[in-house]
């Protein structure tokens, strides 16, 4: 035909006005970008299209019958109308027929206000029904879940929601069951629909059948207050809406961002909110357990941490962060620590990191525009939900690649094309192992055995890397062992020098900021922007004269450093060493010997409880600022509640004022501002750029470490492997929480082989030992791991996994007792 | 001349003629407050909240009235009907409604929004008070009266009719 044909578009008339869009396009999204609307129930763009409810009905020409535009994809020519006497007609009927049974409850239905079936009939829909006979009436409010109630007399039977549970979810939880007059939307046997990212249907479902438990009834959608805004909880930043009325969160729905979250948020984000109204809040300063103001409270800290100076030196205090904070948050209080107090002693993880990447930092998107995608060390569905999401997309829809490197059995394996399990603890044998065979060098003679990964798997690994066009690297540095973070960059370095291949990686650390906290150098030996100290004009230009050049003490050494009396004086902000450090039992009593512990914290921690400074820290719902995201897109985070406490990097900029810091930014766009200018890589992160969609931050300086060979570990009994558990039963999600019913009971999976050297069977009640200490926990013989290694998952506060691991250590070995 | 002076009188006595009249008519004022002025049925003055004939509320809590409010001064909170033990008839009801009687400009959109009934604008008008607060009207103020029309209820605290219908 003519030259359109061979490029990648398709141009077709609709109603009169010529539109051009790419090959495949439904016309129903063709209709949308020239502003026609064709009326949709069943047709979701994520979903794709399915034609079941027949109300896009639309004529084209030189078709004899009226067709779905949901279904019809935009072809070259087509001349299609919308607005005839025929279609008109055609979307009365089937309005009239969906709303044959529908109750009408539209006064009491929470769905009032923005529901598709009203807008739909309000603007297609008959003016009258001309049903003269009772209703069929079904079962009104039915529990689908402890936080999703179905009306059945309510829903259109439009699929939408079963479709998402088979398409998106890839769960087929979510079935049509029964047929014709008596389908309805139901659960093999009726079991509870709780999967991770169940809420979504309410989000999609286009009348108010799938309601959510938590908000039916308790406000009207107009009546909501809507915030845009992020998920504070894991580091995905996926975008959402908060609902809040007279101060109060009401509700959370999606907020579609393709680059983030490709228009979904998982059950953490829509009911993990209960944190906003939690007793456990820590609303007041206090000083020895009794509230005071929070400028008096500031003034103390920066006297006590100055007297403390005076005395020991700077090196006597440090900062404890966690990638729970703002960018704007940690800025700040690195910051003070470095210029106003002079040291390094600032840090926020246990696990070895550095900043920045040897390749390029790639965004969610490309995974699925990548050919293969290789995934180390992570478990996505328990860590990072909507990466889950993204990952069964590019896999069963994008035909992606992967391959799936873990010491763990995860759900992921069952997309990957191959899925390697090392021993826990080897990862740094197996990352060298890979390293060379990427360089084309067969792998040392004893990699099987130490990793139970053989080397030609490995090569086989390597081969798929070097034939793949575009490989994506996505690696959880929290669950390497030792420092074999460096050697897995060297892998990325290596993997990025391949002639034919772009290369690319994700760091997906678990927690909200993470990235973030490592590009704002809330670290002992990097600066923000991932300036080392080796770079001292650079450092001296910066940050003044006065800035510490020397390496400060990471995290655990400050523990150390504390239990030893060294260390005087310490901020911890966000985090609760106490629970969540290696050894978190002996934690408490090395905090205890301080002079000062500062705890600025959101929730009442156990370590809050022994500090003798305790400042509120507002959290999300109530912050304001910017976070990164794995794929290093800078996002604004936005308050839906308002409170009288000062926001986090005031209160540091109030101590700051204490300690002789003249200038103080003016609100949270100053220390947005001043990030822009002072951290490399955030260069172009205003404001502006960034409220709608986020921006990417241009790469970090990657400074790598070398890396101790820490392959075989001797010891006895079982590596511990700790697992992360989307739903763990912490701080944030407590026991008031909606998602309480999702809280896991304690367990430890163990291979069939170490069960039976243990003598214990499934359903077992062990204690598992280790460093002192021991947790209570149920056998499951799940072969999750290679033998030699037993998998914790962390499923609450309470159990003190942490305090098995051993602080300093590679690998940790426990035992198991009966 | 003479006919000025005859026009002169002739309209002093037409004058005077209405004078007269209207010493011998009825008077139209009322003696407020001893005589109280029976309003027209469909007069818009203070709402009221409607019971249905089991006594339970009328109103849902849908809020559709406080959206439809010019001025903005109806504020509803909702909540979930105990089905067992339950406030209004459908699954939900209001657990808070208030009005604020002054910003009100009694145009009655709210009673037209209402899909139930519940809400009403009716004769009683004498709304008249030292206290600005008394002019918030609570569920407690507005579910008083459980016969149509018959105030018995002292709202605001100055009145004491029954009003008739
Ligand atoms: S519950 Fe909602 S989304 Fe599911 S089929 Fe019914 S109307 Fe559609
Ligand atoms: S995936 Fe992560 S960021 Fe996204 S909604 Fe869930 S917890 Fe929040
Ligand atoms: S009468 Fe008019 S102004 Fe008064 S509450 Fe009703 S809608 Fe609002
Ligand atoms: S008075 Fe009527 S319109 Fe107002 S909330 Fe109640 S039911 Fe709805
Ligand atoms: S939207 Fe096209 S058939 Fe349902």
């Amino acid at each position: 035909m003519n030259t359109a044909t061979q490029t990648d578009t398709v141009t077709l008339t609709i109603d009169g006005k010529t539109v051009t869009v790419p090959k495949g396009t439904m016309v129903v999204d063709a209709a949308k970008t020239v502003d026609i609307e064709i009326p949709v129930f069943c047709y979701h763009e994520k979903l794709g299209p399915f034609g079941c409810c027949r109300m896009c009905l639309i004529e084209v020409e030189k078709m004899p019958k009226m067709i779905t535009a949901c279904t019809l994809a935009a072809g070259e020519g087509m001349v299609v109308k919308t607005t005839t006497e025929k279609v008109e007609k055609a979307q009365k009927g089937v309005l009239e027929f969906t709303l044959l049974n529908h109750p009408l409850d539209c006064p009491v239905c929470d769905k009032g206000g923005e529901c598709p079936l009203q807008d739909n009939t309000f603007k297609f829909g008959p003016p009258d029904t001309r049903m003269e006979y009772n209703r069929f009436n079904r079962e009104k409010a039915t529990p689908l879940s402890p936080v999703i109630t179905i009306d059945r007399e309510r829903c259109i039977a439009c699929q939408r929601c079963t479709r998402y549970s088979d398409i998106i979810e890839k769960d087929q939880a979510l079935v049509m069951r029964n047929r014709g007059f008596q389908n309805r939307v139901s659960t093999f046997k009726d079991q509870p629909y709780d999967t991770r990212f169940s809420g979504n249907v309410i989000d999609i479902c286009p009348v108010g059948a799938l309601t959510n438990t938590d908000f039916r009834f308790t406000a009207r959608t107009w009546d909501l207050t809507n915030t845009n805004t992020l998920c504070g909880h894991c580091a995905c930043n996926c975008n959402m809406t908060l609902g809040t009325r007279l101060n109060e969160m009401k509700r959370v729905t999606t907020r579609p961002n393709d680059l983030v979250d490709d228009g979904w948020i998982c059950d953490k984000a829509r009911w993990g909110y209960d944190f906003t109204k939690s007793k456990n809040r820590i609303t007041q300063p206090r000083k020895q357990g009794q509230s005071v103001g929070i400028q008096e409270a500031c003034t103390e800290v920066a006297a006590s941490l100055q007297k403390i100076v005076e005395a020991h030196g700077p090196s006597s205090v440090g900062f404890i962060g966690s990638g729970y904070g703002l960018n704007e948050d940690l800025y700040s209080y690195q910051k003070l620590f470095r210029t106003n107090l002079g040291t390094n002693n600032i840090d926020h993880k246990t696990y070895t990191d550095t900043p920045g990447l040897p390749v390029a930092h790639f965004d969610l998107l490309d995974v699925e525009t990548s050919d293969l995608v290789v995934l180390i060390a992570s478990d996505p569905t328990e860590e990072l939900p909507i990466l889950d999401l993204r990952l069964k997309k590019a896999m069963t829809r994008k035909g992606v690649q992967m391959i799936v490197l873990n010491d763990q059995q995860t759900l992921m394996d069952k997309y990957a094309s191959l899925s390697l399990r090392y021993n826990v603890g080897s990862d740094g044998v197996l990352l060298a192992g890979l390293n060379t065979a990427l360089q084309g060098q067969s792998a040392e003679s004893d990699l099987e055995s130490t990793t139970g990964v053989s080397s030609n798997q490995l090569q086989a690994v390597a081969e798929k890397i070097k034939s793949a066009g575009k490989v994506c690297v996505i690696y959880n540095p929290v669950a390497l062992t030792g420092s074999s973070i460096h050697t897995l960059k060297q892998c990325l370095a290596t993997a990025g020098g391949l002639a034919e291949t772009t290369v690319g990686a994700m760091p997906a650390a678990p927690v909200t900021n993470s990235v973030g906290a490592m590009d704002m150098g809330v670290l002992p030996d990097v600066y923000p922007g991932g300036l080392a100290l080796t770079d001292g004009d650079a450092i001296k230009a910066k940050w003044g004269d006065t800035a510490p050049l020397e390496k400060g003490l990471s995290a655990l050494e400050m523990i150390e450093k504390a239990k030893s009396g060294e260390l005087k004086a310490l901020i911890v902000y966000r985090s609760n060493p106490v629970v969540d450090f290696p050894s978190g039992h002996e934690v408490g009593e090395a905090l205890k010997k301080l002079d000062l512990l500062v705890v600025h914290d959101m929730m009442e921690t156990e370590t809050a409880k022994l500090a003798q400074i305790v400042l509120p820290s507002n959290g999300p719902g109530f912050d304001e600022g910017t976070t990164t995201n794995i794929g290093g897109r800078v996002q604004l985070r936005t308050k839906g509640l308002t409170t009288d406490n000062p926001a986090d990097w005031k209160i540091v900029s109030m101590i700051a004022k204490e300690l002789g810091q003249e200038t103080a930014p003016k609100d949270v766009h100053a220390v947005t501002a001043e990030i822009a200018e002072k951290v490399t890589g955030y260069q172009e992160i205003k404001r502006s750029a960034i409220r709608k969609q986020g921006k990417n931050r241009e790469a970090v300086a990657s400074a790598n470490g070398a890396s101790a060979s820490d392959g075989t570990h001797t010891g006895s009994g079982l590596i511990l492997r700790v697992a992360d558990v989307l739903f763990s039963h912490d701080k944030i999600l407590d026991a008031e929480s909606n998602l309480a019913h999702q809280f896991q009971p304690s367990t430890v999976h163990l291979h069939t082989s170490d069960a039976e050297q243990f003598g214990v069977k499934e359903g077992d009640e062990v204690r598992v030992t280790g460093n002192g200490h021991e947790v209570k926990a149920e056998v499951r013989i799940s072969n999750r791991c290679n033998p030699g290694g037993l998998v914790l998952p962390k499923v609450s506060d309470e159990q003190g996994v942490m305090s098995l691991a051993e602080a300093g250590k590679a690998v940790s070995w426990v035992t198991i007792r009966k | 001349m003479i006919q000025a002076v005859i026009k002169g009188a002739y309209n002093l006595l037409v004058g005077m003629g209405v004078t007269f009249k209207n010493m011998l008519s009825k008077p139209v004022t009322f003696q407020y407050p001893e005589q109280k002025r029976v309003m027209p049925e469909r007069y818009r003055g203070r709402h009221f909240l409607n019971r249905d004939e089991e006594g339970l509320e009328k109103c849902i809590g849908c809020s559709l009235c406080s959206i439809n409010c010019p001025v903005n001064c109806i504020h509803v909170v909702s909540a979930e009907n105990d089905p067992n033990n339950p406030v209004s008839k459908g699954e939900r009801y209001a657990e808070v409604y208030e009005i604020n009687l002054l910003r009100c400009i009694y145009c009655g959109y709210c009673e037209e929004a209402c899909p139930v009934d519940a809400v009403v604008l009716r004769e009683h008008y004498e709304l008249a008070d030292y206290d600005r607060k008394t002019y918030i009207a609570t569920k407690g103020d507005l579910l008083v009266y459980p016969e149509p029309n018959v105030f018995s209820v002292n709202f605001l605290g100055n009145t004491e009719i029954t009003n008739k219908k």
